[in-house]
């Protein structure tokens, strides 16, 4: 009777030391595993250079590479590389070397390139007032609202637009409810402000310069940036996402691989020339790049028209969720674009503004005087 | 087209195999320890440690504990056995930085078991097959607060079973299942739109039955095995459950589950 009982016992023992064992059998990985750093030459438009020949202190570049190469920080990273003097010095793609050819999403990072966009087109001479109210262009969309017919271009370029529509209630109701008229939803919004009173950065504004964008000129955001600068610069594998409407998404949606997202850095940072071709007027590159209002906060961020301006460092920069940056730091000609896993929760494993600059500062390090 | 194609014929020989399952003559025979004939209806919870790595994501494993509800019915006699049964859970995990996930799974299926033995080991040994359903919805909202990810499987492969009536209404019955063929869907690699519609109920179970692909073993494995301890009006079931697919990048779910089910008999 004794054996039997023990037998039980026994069997149960091994049945559930079976199942102990079992229990963590899948086995983590590594988040990053390439190591290669040094560019590869390709027929993409790119020059290549050495840290060295670009008056980089190799050591200290690899200090900030090290910051960002870390399993325990920068989560989410899939990209880093440095431009100076007009040449890729340095570039890394930590998860997957392919990364370099694959596009990604560059989220509000694509608010900068609409900022271009609408620089091309008012060039063109399409907005040459950028105080033209919203309501001159498109009357029909507005409901009775005088303080909403005030809402003019300037203040859509500068989050001040007053209309109460959190980012992430946009998300929901314009990309996945899909109102009929996106245009006349938006502004059917109440107003947390009067036009220009208050930044709120948003995603309806840059949506709105798009539409504006689109009824001005006749051609879709989509249409100007890629006639006027993705072709110049040899952009070609793209992809941006239009609403319901197939208005082309102004604030996101845009989906650039990281070479080409540093040729657009690489445009700005030569004052909108491109091989001898003026494809941004010097003044809109100027006026959008330097401070257009202050950004309330602890950091001491200013904003241009959709450009983030770091006095602490001197540079302006695109910047997207999870950790898209194009930041170009014109008093050493470096530009250094980062690009991460998009859709990230950015509080946790998202990298921002504040968590990059410490990657910057060491590249500025790296600088021979 | 090609693959739609075979997509129709393979989705036709499931469906012909599961109506070919079903119209089998019942069981005469009785005789062993085992009940002759049974009819019983069961619902109970199921408690699970889940482990998930999905590697679109992350290669990261995710792991954590799960619920869910079962119910079943089964028809058994000594020589055939009908099972059909089905589940509805989440289970809520985490990487190794403490970033969340979540796991909603259902499943529901059919298998058939054919006595092969009267007497092996004091038992009886079934061979048959099972053909299951499983919708896999994976949410990893820390690192994609935008996208669902998904493993669907509809899979056919053999099942063998031993049972053993231990004492007055109690057996035991050890299972073991594992598809050979199946039809699989997974979220693309890459994805040129912001946000999945994941507020929407029918997004959620319409989205993962895209795209399904015929898939054999190279591509896919599965293997699920249980230890079910009956008694009059409860069973104790152990089941570890094993699912990878290799596309378009890998994918591993492992489960390990105790169900607690009640059991009305006629």
């Amino acid at each position: 009777m004794v054996g039997h009982r023990m037998k039980r016992k026994i069997t149960l023992l091994i049945a559930l030391s079976m199942v102990f064992a079992l229990l963590r059998c899948i086995p983590n990985g590594q988040l990053k595993n390439n190591f290669d750093v040094d560019p590869v030459q390709l027929f993409d438009g790119w020059q290549i250079a050495t840290t060295e020949e670009a008056g980089l202190l190799r050591p200290k570049v690899m200090e900030a590479y090290e910051m960002y190469w870390d399993e325990d920080a920068f989560y989410n990273a899939k990209s880093l590389l440095i431009v100076r003097y007009g040449k890729l010095v340095f570039e890394n793609y930590c998860r997957d070397v392919a990364d370099r050819d694959i596009k990604g999403h560059i989220q509000s990072a694509t608010k900068s390139i609409t900022s271009l966009s609408f620089g091309v087109a008012r060039d063109q001479g399409y907005f040459p007032n950028i105080d033209t109210l919203l309501y001159d262009i498109m009357p029909e969309k507005f409901d009775t609202d005088t303080m909403k017919q005030k809402i003019s271009m300037r203040h859509l370029l500068t989050m001040k637009s007053g209309i109460a529509f959190d980012n992430d209630d946009w998300s929901i109701e314009m990309l996945v409810n899909k109102p009929a008229d996106p245009i006349q939803y938006t502004l059917a919004k109440p107003m947390y402000a009067a036009p220009g009173d208050s930044f709120y950065y948003r995603d309806c504004d840059p949506q709105l310069v798009s539409s504006a964008i689109e009824r001005v000129t006749s051609q879709r955001l989509e249409e100007i940036a890629r006639d006027n600068i993705f072709t110049p610069l040899g952009i070609t594998d793209y992809f941006w996402e239009a609403n319901s409407e197939g208005t082309t998404l102004g604030p996101v949606g845009l989906f650039l691989k990281p070479r080409d997202l540093a040729k657009i850095g690489k445009l700005v940072a030569q004052d909108g020339v491109w091989e001898d071709q003026q494809l941004v007027s010097h003044d809109w590159i100027l006026m959008s790049t330097t401070s257009q209002t202050g950004v309330p906060g602890p950091e001491n961020y200013q904003y241009g028209y959709y450009w983030w301006v770091v006095p602490e460092v001197n540079g302006f920069t695109a910047r997207g969720a999870g950790g898209q940056f194009i930041f170009i730091l014109p008093q050493y000609d470096i530009l250094i674009v980062m690009t991460s896993m998009p859709s990230t929760n950015d509080d946790k494993v998202g990298t921002t503004l504040s968590e990059f600059l410490p990657i910057v500062e060491k590249i500025i390090e790296s600088v021979i005087r | 087209m090609y693959s739609v194609k075979i997509t129709r014929i393979s989705s036709a020989i499931l469906f012909a195999i599961l109506v070919a399952a079903m119209l089998c003559p019942q069981p005469t025979e009785g005789g062993t320890g085992l009940r002759d004939r049974e009819n019983a209806f069961g619902i109970g919870p199921r408690i699970s440690y889940v482990q998930v790595r999905d590697d679109i994501v992350v290669p990261l494993r995710f792991s954590g504990p799960g619920l869910s509800l079962l119910l079943f019915y089964e028809r058994r006699g000594l020589v055939h056995q009908h099972e059909v049964d089905a589940r509805l859970g989440l289970a809520l995990l985490r990487d190794r930085y403490g970033f969340s996930g979540a796991v909603l799974s259902s499943s529901l299926s059919y298998r058939y078991l054919h006595s092969l033995s009267n007497n092996t080991f004091g038992g009886k040994i079934f061979l048959g097959s099972k053909l299951n359903w499983s919708l896999n919805d994976e949410f990893f909202y820390d690192w994609d607060e935008e996208h669902l990810y998904w493993l669907t499987t509809i899979e056919l492969g053999p099942a063998l079973r031993y049972s053993r009536s231990i004492k007055k209404e109690r057996q035991i019955h050890l299972t073991l299942s594992f598809p050979v063929v199946a039809m699989i869907s997974r979220p693309p690699l890459y994805r040129y739109y912001k946000t999945d519609e994941l507020t929407k109920v029918g997004f959620l179970l319409s989205k993962p039955h895209e795209d399904l692909h015929f898939a054999l073993f190279d591509t896919y494995q599965a293997a699920q095995i249980s230890f079910a301890y009956e008694m009059r009006r409860i069973t104790l079931t152990y089941t570890g459950s094993f699912k990878h697919a290799t596309e378009p990048e890998p994918v591993t779910l492992f489960t390990n589950s105790i169900d607690v089910t009640w059991r009305f008999r006629w």
